[in-house]
């Protein structure tokens, strides 16, 4: 029988020394996936969404993510949801505004938004579309609304548009949470998450479409994690997520987020293929995603020679992590032609002895003929 | 996790199979419609009343999206295999060349169990096109007239045969958000 529970607590050792050596073997985001599924079965922290609707915004809670270690982009707690704003009613609204902040998991006190990485508002693209019999509109592009990032608290759009979606719609929400600084400390928090909205029978406005524009640059696929070389000067170093690789029409391998090396760097992308205009748009509103040590972000009309966008992002200087990225918003709106050449500039500071992870991407708004149409031939 | 606690089921589910005419929402049922199943049955209208089930376009000789999406069907015919009330629906987009025979081939190399997933063959483009309009989805030959484009968009149907919800069955989130909303229908039912 002693025989018999050695040789059992034995085997369970090495299962846990196992399971632990294996653990350790995973990238920072697979262990986080790990952690999270372990707090939420076990019930060890809270694990549902919740929802405060009032007239005029719709709160969503995230579960809670405990912050237990340092999480670049994409590393920490996350949790994804469909969300509707109002299912017991079929009613058009236009979402106006987007905010999120961290908070403690008790709700009570508000936490440095250092804690949020991102949220991600989409659109789920055949049910909105259809909807409206816009059918031709349906996998013509990545259905993402808009982000909220580190750097971008909230964001209006400008007074008089919106996105229009039905109440009873269902939309999607993806928060992460991010730590670049603090080792010393467990936290948990939540992401309080509000997205503002004016109903169509009160206060009609004018539709935007939102559309996402961002960097990705060519890397070797065989050999992913050399480069830049002099010879291929637009190379980069793919950072490993899978999610961010991409090909072009030609088949070479893109990345959307790169490493940057200690020191000053600069980017140019041309940014008109993914823009996609036919014949003009008008543009209303951008919103920056960065990562920490970007300090500058451009939206160029090379035609002209104009700077449509400049966005002078702040990093603090005693920690990692953007103080304030400034979006842009225009009631008159800036018209953008399918004849241009537009050109996204990036400028960077990696102020650490290591390398850092980059990404840059803009959230655009811009004026929907089409659904302005649509919306004025209902009879709501 | 994917559903909120807050989010209710069943009813909660908006109908989608609707139009407007001169401004104002008009309702329609997917019905009118006659296919050939794999097994040389005719399949009607009056056959999907009262059943929950999805509809979706495909041919069997898809090189791309087709056998990822069938993966992920099959996972779903497995998951309902024991509702009677639930079924799926595959409609041919090459009506020539995916004749009987070759649903038949195709459903047993990919071991369909056609008493829970039909495979239809319409009689005709205009039937194609009449039921592509119905679902709201569209598809047509590639440029160099050898293939074909379809989404990969599956449109799930109520027993009073009104479109309740669109999915991107290529993505494992919407797949569990399918899974769930075919429960709540079925629960409907009971």
């Amino acid at each position: 029988m002693r025989r018999k529970f050695k040789f059992i607590l034995f085997f369970l050792v090495l299962i846990l020394a196992g399971g632990f050596i294996y653990f350790k073997s995973l990238k920072t985001r697979h262990q986080e996936l790990i952690k999270s599924k372990i707090y939420y079965t076990l019930n060890l922290v809270d694990s549902e969404w919740k929802k405060d609707l009032s007239d005029d915004k719709v709160i969503f809670t995230s579960p809670t993510f405990v912050i237990s270690n340092i999480y670049k982009s994409m590393e920490g707690p996350k949790s994804d949801q469909y969300v509707v704003i109002d299912d017991t009613k079929e009613e058009l609204v236009y979402l106006t505004s987007f905010k999120t902040n961290a908070v403690s998991a008790d709700e009570t006190r508000k936490m440095s938004n250092d804690f949020v990485c991102h949220t991600n508002f989409e659109y789920r693209d055949a049910e909105h579309y259809n909807r409206w019999n816009m059918t031709n509109r349906i996998n013509a592009q990545y259905p993402r609304i808009t982000s909220i990032s580190n750097g971008v608290e909230d964001f209006e759009l400008p007074s008089g548009f919106g996105f229009p979606v039905f109440t009873n719609e269902r939309l999607f929400i993806n928060a992460q949470a991010l730590n670049h600084n603090i080792t010393d400390s467990t936290f948990h928090i939540k992401h309080k998450i509000e997205i503002g909205f004016k109903t169509h029978s009160k206060s009609p406005l004018i539709p935007l479409q939102p559309k996402t524009v961002f960097m990705m640059f060519p890397y070797d696929p065989k050999d992913p994690f050399k480069g830049p070389t002099e010879q291929i000067p637009n190379a980069c170093i793919p950072v490993e997520t899978k999610n961010h690789s991409y090909l072009d029409t030609e088949g070479n391998a893109l990345s959307g987020h790169w490493i940057i090396t200690p020191g000053k760097h600069s980017y140019t992308y041309d940014a008109s293929h993914q823009l996609q205009i036919k014949d003009s748009i008008r543009l209303h509103q951008i919103t920056s995603h960065l990562h920490p040590f970007a300090n500058r972000f451009m939206l160029k009309d090379k035609t002209t020679n104009t700077i449509i966008y400049d966005c002078k992002s702040e990093n603090f200087t005693d920690k990692i992590g953007l103080k304030n990225t400034p979006s842009f918003a225009s009631q008159k709106g800036i018209w953008m032609y399918e004849d241009h050449v537009y050109e996204m500039l990036l400028e960077v500071d990696n102020t650490t002895e290591k390398d850092q992870e980059m990404m840059a991407s803009m959230a655009i708004f811009y004026y929907d003929g089409e659904m302005q149409d649509k919306i004025n031939e209902l009879q709501l | 996790m994917i559903l909120c606690s807050c989010e209710k089921s069943t009813s909660d589910l908006p109908y989608l199979s609707y139009n407007y005419i001169d401004g104002k929402k008009e309702l329609y049922k997917i019905e009118a419609f006659e296919f050939i199943n794999q097994d040389g049955d005719t399949l009607t209208s009056a056959d999907t009343q009262g059943q929950i089930h999805t509809m979706n376009f495909f041919f069997t000789t898809c090189p791309s999206i087709c056998p990822p999406m069938r993966i992920k069907q099959q996972e779903i015919s497995e998951a309902f295999s024991e509702d009677d009330d639930f079924r799926q629906y595959s409609i041919s987009i090459d009506f020539e060349r995916d004749t009987l025979e070759q649903l038949q081939r195709y459903a047993t190399l990919h071991h369909i169990n056609s008493k829970r997933w039909q495979l239809l063959r319409a009689p005709s483009e205009d039937h194609l096109e009449a039921i592509a309009k119905l679902l709201k989805t569209n598809f047509k030959p590639n440029e160099e007239g050898t293939d074909f484009y379809h989404s990969s968009y599956l449109a799930l149907i109520d027993k009073d045969q009104y479109i309740r919800g669109f999915y991107d069955i290529l993505k494992p989130q919407e797949v569990e958000l399918l899974k769930k909303d075919i429960s709540n229908l079925l629960n409907e039912l009971e």
